[in-house]
């Protein structure tokens, strides 16, 4: 895929918990305020889910999640306040299909890989809400990421995510396109 | 294979097909709703259509803003952005209701928005409402929003349907929220996390629009990205009930010229003699098909902690009849009893806690003179004056009711079937005694004279 990043190295960092929804994501209290910086909005993700959190977190972090990630709300602070914490991809069991719309639209890479949050349940029985786990490559042209010697494979991101991802989100794809339809008016 | 409720409508919806395209689960199209809703996010969504580049609204009649959630912040900021949000509606010809119309979901279902068989939108995840209406309703996200304003669609993967049949009709004080909740806390496996859910069966012909609409709206929670009822006479009803409303001088928000709001009788005659084409085909397909008995369902408390879990509410009344026990006996020993509560004393523990502070160091003799007092006062000493001066000294009406027996015995010194009881002299045998009196029967003498020996 071009204009994807072919690998990604990092730590996993496992959110241990399924039905993680929105709000424990980024509290409702900052949803409606329209003045947050994406810093601002960095510092204050997962507070209601685990205050150690951001303590934890190291630049470059690959988050692992349960279940029915991103459950609830649609707000898209849930996607973007990670996107610009720098991390790079999110993993979960599950998705909310609001929760993909809000990464995708905003060229934040998130999949499902079910094999994997099994695995590391079994690994990490710390029973914190995050745990610093292992290391872990993503090979996105081969679909296939390995952790601790072992390869779990993951389905290739869809057509529509794809396009979009490498537009870097929505309103840059649709402002080409605008700009597009525009110039063969012209 | 026919085509499921759902498949048609986005069908119907899909834009830049071939004609005769058919349009199935799984498919990514690109889809222009009937129309868009944005509440308080309206706010972070015209910054994205400004990115965007775009500066004209596509189809002014499809978005609609409609403020409810953040009402109650009445600080200038949030004002502002109210302002703000009203002033892009007026510059740019688009429907707005101000604060206070009601929930924007409910809003846009009773101001004619929402039709069946229609498409509609909402930066919302409580989109799912629109499906009482049969119609799709479904969530976008801001970003969506922001691109429908500037070129009318957004893309869209049509979810796999799940067909959930109801069937029976509700117990008396069963109501729709109860289904719902039943139905997050029985298929609690994510069996309809991300499909589209469809209601069939006998049991929807007897859930009225109120119950359909809490429903709908609370698939949200149950994983699902809409709930969608057929199109039947209780649909009919409640759209020709609505028609009234469009015209009433009193109805709130502001309209542009070419709104869609509202439909007619003449609109929705139409929409009934079609309604096959609202209507799931007989042999479609669905992923998953799930039964409820409506019948069988009991309310219920979502909870804790999740709406996965549910607690019914005899046994949720139990549990806190229990816990209020326990923390009651905890507290005052088993009995139950308060400490320190008498008959006679006015006012709480607080205005007696007030009395002992303000009155300050207190000596021996004003506390015994206290304690004397209360004693007086209580309950224990008055029935034993009154046991020995006689039945109505000190005793009230309002025991009679509220004691057993030998209480009563105890405490007025005769049975509860006689009124009156007191040592006097027997009018026929002269010998004093304790004589029980009936007043309606006048009898004055004990029993011994009443049946003389033979």
């Amino acid at each position: 895929m071009e204009g994807f990043p072919s690998s990604v190295r990092g730590r996993v960092l496992f959110v241990d918990k399924d039905n993680l929804n929105t709000d424990g994501i980024y509290a409702g209290k900052h949803t409606y305020r329209d003045d947050m910086t994406p810093e601002q909005m960095a510092a204050v993700t997962f507070e209601n889910y685990d205050p150690n959190f951001n303590a934890l977190y190291q630049s470059g972090d690959v988050v692992v999640a349960g279940f029915n990630f991103g459950t609830g709300s649609s707000r898209e602070q849930a996607a973007t306040a990670l996107k610009y914490k720098g991390i790079p991809c999110v993993i979960a069991g599950s998705f909310s299909e609001t929760y993909k719309r809000n990464a995708f639209n905003n060229g934040f890479v998130v999949f499902e890989c079910p094999e994997l949050v099994t695995h590391l349940r079994g690994v990490m029985t710390d029973g914190a809400p995050t745990t610093v786990g292992p290391e872990i490559t993503i090979d996105y042209a081969k679909s296939i990421l390995s952790v601790d010697g072992k390869s779990f494979s993951f389905p290739p991101l869809s057509p529509a995510a794809q396009e979009l991802i490498v537009a870097g989100g929505a309103e840059r794809l649709v402002a080409s396109r605008l700009r597009s339809r525009q110039q063969a008016n012209v | 294979m026919g085509l499921t409720l759902i498949e048609k409508i986005a069908g119907r919806h899909a834009d830049g097909l071939a004609p005769g395209t058919v349009v199935r689960s799984g498919d990514f199209i690109s889809i222009r709703p009937r129309h868009v809703m944005t509440h308080d996010n309206t706010g972070a969504v015209i910054p994205k259509f400004k990115q965007i580049g775009a500066t004209t609204i596509a189809d002014p009649a499809q978005p609609v803003f409609a403020i409810d959630h953040d009402i109650q912040n009445t600080s200038p900021e949030n004002l502002a952005k109210y302002s703000k949000i009203e002033a892009f509606a007026r510059e740019h010809g688009i429907d707005f209701y101000p604060p206070g119309t009601g929930i924007s979901h409910q809003v846009m279902v009773e101001q004619g928005y929402v039709a069946p068989g229609a498409m509609v939108v909402a930066s919302d995840s409580h989109s799912n409402l629109y499906g009482a209406v049969a119609a799709l309703g479904t969530p976008v996200v801001r970003t969506d929003a922001a691109s429908i304003w500037a070129t009318g669609v957004t893309w869209w993967q049509v979810p796999p349907v799940a067909k959930v049949v109801l069937k029976g009709k509700l117990s008396p004080g069963v109501v729709g929220k109860d289904v719902i909740i039943a139905l997050c806390g029985l298929f609690n496996k994510d069996e309809v996390l991300n499909y589209a859910v469809e209601f069939v069966g006998d049991g929807v012909t007897n859930l009225p629009m109120s119950a359909r609409m809490t429903i709908a709206n609370m698939t949200t929670e149950w994983g699902a990205l809409a709930g969608v009822f057929p199109f039947d006479e209780v649909t009919l009803n409640y759209l020709r009930s609505r028609v009234p409303e469009f015209s009433n001088p009193k109805r709130p928000g502001t309209r542009s010229a070419k709104s869609r709001a509202g439909y007619t009788n003449a609109d929705i005659d139409e929409w009934w003699q079609n309604r096959n084409e609202f209507s799931a085909d007989p042999d479609a397909g669905y992923a998953i098909e799930l039964e409820l008995d409506l019948a069988t369902v009991v309310p219920h408390v979502s909870g804790p902690n999740e709406v996965k879990t549910m607690v019914s509410l005899p046994k949720g009344l139990l549990v806190v009849v229990r816990e209020r026990a326990l923390r009651r006996f905890a507290r005052r020993g088993r009995s139950g009893a308060r400490p320190g509560r008498t008959r006679g004393q006015r006012g709480g523990i607080l205005s007696r806690a007030r009395e002992r502070r303000s009155a300050g160091q207190i000596g021996i003799e004003r506390r015994l003179a206290n304690s004397a007092e209360r004693w007086r006062n209580s309950v224990t000493a008055r029935l034993r004056r009154m046991h020995r001066t006689g039945p109505w000294s000190g005793a009230k009406r309002r025991d009679r009711d509220q004691c057993d027996q030998s209480q009563f015995q105890r405490a007025h010194g005769r049975p509860r079937r006689f009124c009156l009881s007191r040592v006097a002299r027997c009018r026929r045998c002269q010998r004093v005694g304790r004589i029980y009196l009936r007043a309606h029967k006048f009898q004055r003498s004990p029993s011994r004279h009443r049946n003389p020996a033979p």
